[in-house]
């Protein structure tokens, strides 16, 4: 199993780049078809989420920090922890139970119903023709979709501040953008590349080895889930720890 | 050119854990031939078709493909003997993502510089031989099973190859069609010297097309000849074969234990999951 992944892993890497200075240069639009399906489509779900975490969390904020009389710190709060934290992890979620179940359901599929060994046998690479479009795709949307994410929480939080806390518009953009460093937002993009590699390798790697037919899928299906959610989840406390506790 | 082997294949030896699939089986497909293997279920058929085509490797024994030795090749030099030849599956295998005309157009666009002008002519022609016109812009899903197979037939002679493998392709076929399927083989290999290895259960289909067979059995090869001494052959286990008799030398067990191997096989939960986990991953 593992030693499959790593062989994705390399392929992919030959793939992207190294082929295209032999010639083998990837199609474009391929990737946009699969940009359009991995990210565009999730938008709205992306969306939604992030400014319920958004107005969450300035309400737990709201609430702790009123008790010290400190609610003028809402803004900074809801701002680092969505650039930092929520806003690369809430939305690498989504897009695991999304785009990455989706990705490991289609290519489990067309594994059992002999369509990747009829590639092969046409001498088209599995690799090329059909992950490394989704990869390049993934890679773009999600980081994309972050940064989206983190307007949308962003603008959950104001909407508590502004509207239950009666705090000025102008007052919460000058909170909110002295607290945060560019770094953060930053940090948040460099891990939702990370999580981009690792969700659609797994959902890849999962799909690509099904065996046993539609059972077969659905356990690929499930085992794509769970791995890339355990190892974005790990991934993310590993690069917390170095990137704010200069461990 | 007739004459020249296109396949040749020498002691070839499979075997899975202990059990072997493939007996030592030898044979040679001349160029401008249609050889027809036949056999029951799981007779191992299938496993000596992914042999021929480098997706499987033998554990013994040679296989020499436009006189290449295909068991010693690496990914790349076997992409390069596969864009030489086409291959009809079982089911047709068509990718459910495309369109019926962009299925056929997948290896054009891969493998050649034509244009796009060009490539749909060419999509537009093949589908025409096979009795689809005018079905470029369906998807696979919306098209019958013996459509699906037939699709898959345009898609492997896209690139006008020079050998053909088909696996099963008029099974799920209605009779005319199957002759139209088999004409048009017969008119690939006769005018225009392609070379076919057919795998097949349908008789009267093998008859009309073979101008040579093999009968597999229990992994080895039980007969092989032209089509008439085929069809005189002293060997009960040929005669119930090619007349469809339940009662004969071939056992009924047998597919069985050959499905044990195949890759397919569907699991039978909780019935000693973990031993056959760790022969597969073996």
């Amino acid at each position: 199993m593992l030693r499959n992944y790593l062989r994705l892993n390399l392929s992919l890497l030959y793939w992207v780049f190294v082929a295209p200075f032999r010639g083998q240069f990837f199609k474009i639009s391929p990737i946009f078809r699969q940009m359009v399906f991995i990210g565009v489509r999730a938008t709205s779900m992306v969306a939604l989420t992030a400014f319920s975490i958004g107005v969450t969390l300035a309400m737990q904020a709201a609430h702790s920090l009123q008790q010290m009389g400190a609610e003028i710190y809402v803004p900074d709060l809801v701002m680092l922890s969505i650039l930092r934290e929520m806003g690369p992890v809430l939305i690498a979620v989504i897009v695991i139970g999304r785009s990455g179940s989706a990705v490991a359901a289609e290519l489990g599929t067309m594994k059992v119903s002999e369509e990747i060994e009829a590639l092969e046998v046409m001498a088209i690479n599995p690799i090329q023709y059909l992950v490394v479009p989704r990869f390049l795709a993934m890679m773009i949307m999600l980081p994309a979709l972050t940064i989206f994410g983190n307007y949308i929480g962003v603008l959950g939080g104001w909407a508590v501040c502004r509207f239950a806390l009666n705090f000025n518009t102008a007052g919460f953009i000058m909170r909110a953008l002295e607290s945060a460093d560019t770094w953060d937002l930053y940090s948040g993009i460099v891990k939702s590349v990370v999580f981009a590699w690792i969700v659609i390798t797994i959902a890849c790697n999962a799909g690509l080895h099904v065996e046993g037919g539609a059972e077969g899928v659905g356990q690929a299906t499930t085992a794509s889930v769970v791995q890339a959610l355990l190892a974005m989840l790990v991934t993310n406390a590993i690069l917390t720890g170095i990137f704010f506790f200069g461990a | 050119m007739n004459g020249t082997p296109v396949i040749e294949v020498s002691n070839l030896v499979r075997r899975f854990g202990d059990r072997t699939v493939l007996k030592d089986i030898s044979f040679q497909v001349d160029s401008g031939e249609t050889l027809v293997i036949m056999g029951g279920s799981g007779c191992g058929k299938s496993t000596l078709l992914r042999h021929i085509i480098g997706s499987m490797k033998p554990t013994s024994g040679s296989v020499k493909i436009f006189g290449e030795e295909i068991t010693a090749m690496n990914e790349r030099e076997i992409e390069a003997v596969r864009k030489r030849f086409g291959m009809l599956f079982q089911s047709g295998a068509l990718l459910a993502s495309l369109t019926v005309g962009e299925n056929v157009a997948l290896p054009l666009e891969q493998h050649s510089e034509k244009s796009p002008d060009v490539i749909e002519e060419i999509v537009e022609q093949k589908l025409k031989l096979v009795g689809l016109s005018g079905f470029e812009n369906l998807k696979p899903a919306e098209i019958s099973g013996g459509m699906k197979k037939r699709v898959g037939l345009a898609r492997a002679l896209a690139l006008d190859p020079e050998l053909l493998f088909s696996d099963e392709p008029t099974s799920g076929l209605d009779p005319i069609m199957t002759a139209v399927v088999d004409q048009l083989t017969l008119k690939l290999t006769h005018g225009e010297h392609m070379t076919a290895v057919v795998v097949t259960h349908d008789m009267t289909s093998a008859f009309r097309i073979a101008t040579r067979m093999i009968m597999l059995g229990h992994g080895s090869i039980v007969a092989q000849g032209t089509p008439d001494e085929i069809r005189n052959s002293a060997n009960p286990e040929v005669q119930q074969f090619i007349n469809g008799e339940a009662d004969g030398p071939i056992p009924l067990n047998l597919s069985q234990d050959e499905h044990e191997h195949h890759q397919h096989v569907k699991p039978r939960p909780f019935v000693g999951a973990r031993h056959r986990f760790h022969r597969k991953t073996a």
